[in-house]
């Protein structure tokens, strides 16, 4: 399938985005991070609106959204439920610490914080579960974009703790960022194991031919998937998905949790930042290219 | 009411692509767009044999929206413009679609796409317009080696029924195509067994495909 750059994006803000409301409610949780919540609160709703705004532009005709739109079923209606939930989530947490004197947030309003960013990242993957697209259709879509958000999300708000000149150790979220990003390969790692087991469940025709397309090669679902590891999508996967997306946020995650002063977390945080989105961008991009339909031939 | 579908009988179905071309013509599909398309599976090498011609065998396989039974397409759009409507039919309200494209994800056969002029997502309608009026389906009409019958499933895929040409010479066409034979008295004798559908993604596609024993169905 044709890269759907305006869902890839909504995806990928969807998980900075509910990723940070996470990260700073863990930390509200502990009663640290008051000094620079409202920033990641912000930060988490300029992502929502990217990741809003992406995705209406991948609708054709988005003002008939107010013509019978809500059909519980559909996974663009439950993701925005999804969305409206995290908004609220946000809102709740901006007003609740508003109203203190000293910038704290209730418990609850720190487990709301966490929970709700982790039904909208649910929800929003499971959205992709079609079983007539077999690379799509596994619980590994729905725990890499889990995982991806808890990291990106924790890295931006230590970026934005490190902006803020906290010295603080924010270990916790160093451990979450560091675990994540180990999670991330192996998520990674295992996904791709199924992308490679799921070659068999494609129909296979044999010989076949569509006379109104004579130019279009037969589709090999063994070469597409396998297209990935050895074939033109080896060096998106490898260098950009598997080292640059997986392995190097774990080497700057290890750093980083070494890291005492605010310059030194500032650079480590970026930098995994910056090659965890390059990776999550790849991924994405890559599970297009190989999400055959099970009837596994192109029709048009 | 009704539950409506097609069935191709395989071992008749000679590639002529007459139901592509007809379904164009009648239903205004642009160039490059196609509501069923007529693939040639094969040649497949026959089992046990030498691998090499004349060892071979190969079938035709008009494929279009399958009207499925637990329509995916349905279930994930997010204005209800895919819909079952009461004939069993799947269909697609254009003024409702908002081009999500979600549908076009989900159908494992790649049947539907969308329209860049409307900007919206079609695909085979079963001839809606004409099957509300006690008419076949256009491709079932004009099929060339009168392959495909049409018919409600909930009377039995025996009485599925096409047109055919009366036994009196000279007969005309608007005559003939008001004739109707039945699948179980036209075609050659077939087994239950014999008859088969797309592979299934859970969505349980509603055409049928009959080719009897001796060649090989693959999915």
């Amino acid at each position: 399938m044709e890269l759907q750059w305006p869902l890839i994006l909504f995806t990928f803000f969807m998980c900075l985005s509910s990723g940070i409301l996470f990260a700073q409610s863990v930390l509200a949780l502990k009663g640290e991070g008051r000094a620079f919540q409202n920033t990641s609160l912000v930060a988490s709703f300029v992502a929502m609106v990217v990741g809003g705004i992406a995705v209406f532009l991948h609708l054709q005709h988005w003002e008939r959204i107010f013509n019978g739109f809500g059909h519980i079923t559909s996974g663009i209606t439950q993701e925005l439920i999804g969305v409206v939930l995290l908004f609220l989530a946000l809102l709740v947490f901006f007003l609740m610490a508003r109203r203190s004197e000293d910038g704290s947030v209730p418990a609850w309003v720190a487990w709301v914080g966490i929970i709700v960013p982790v039904i909208m990242v649910a929800v929003m993957g499971h959205s992709y579960l079609m079983e007539g697209r077999p690379s799509w259709n596994t619980p590994m879509l729905i725990v890499y974009y889990l995982i991806n958000a808890a990291l990106m999300g924790s890295l931006t708000v230590l970026i934005i703790a490190a902006a803020k000149k906290q010295d603080g150790d924010f270990e916790l979220l160093k451990k979450i960022v560091f675990i994540s990003a180990i999670l991330q390969l192996v998520a990674l790692a295992v996904y791709a194991m199924v992308l490679g087991a799921s070659v068999g469940t494609y129909a296979d025709h044999g010989t076949y031919f569509d006379p109104t397309l004579p130019d279009i090669p037969k589709v090999e679902p063994a070469a597409v998937i396998g297209s990935l590891f050895t074939g033109s999508c080896a060096l998106a996967f490898w260098g950009g998905a598997i080292v640059v997306g997986g392995i190097l946020p774990i080497c700057l995650s290890f750093l980083l949790n070494k890291a005492k002063d605010a310059g030194k977390t500032m650079t480590y945080a970026c930098a995994s930042l910056v090659c965890t989105a390059i990776g999550g961008l790849v991924w994405r991009g890559l599970l297009y290219v190989v999400a055959l339909t099970i009837f596994a031939i192109f029709l048009h | 009411m009704a539950n409506y579908a097609i069935i191709t009988d395989l071992n008749r179905c000679t590639g002529c692509l007459a139901c592509t071309v007809a379904c164009k013509a009648i239903n205004g599909v642009d160039v490059g767009s196609f509501w069923i398309k007529t693939l040639r599976i094969g040649p497949n090498p026959i089992e046990g044999g030498s691998g090499q011609y004349p060892d071979v065998e190969m079938y035709f396989l008009p494929v279009q929206c399958q009207h499925c039974e637990h329509p995916e397409c349905v279930k994930v759009c997010p204005t209800e413009a895919s819909h079952i409507r009461e004939d069993g039919t799947i269909q697609i309200d254009k003024s409702k679609c908002i081009g999500c494209q979600f549908c076009v994800m989900a159908c494992p056969y790649g049947v539907r796409y969308l329209n860049p002029e409307e900007r919206v997502v079609e695909k085979c309608t079963l001839c809606e317009q004409r099957i509300s009026q006690g008419d076949l389906p256009q491709c079932v009409q004009q099929c060339g080696a009168r392959a495909r019958f049409f018919g409600d499933l909930d009377k039995g895929v025996d009485n599925f029924e096409a047109p055919a040409h009366p036994d009196d010479p000279g007969t005309q066409y608007d005559e003939m195509i008001k004739t109707r034979v039945k699948l179980k008295d036209y075609v050659e004798p077939y087994k239950p067994t014999d008859i088969h559908h797309l592979k299934n993604a859970g969505n349980d596609p509603k055409l049928m495909y009959l080719l009897r024993e001796g060649r090989k169905w693959r999915e």
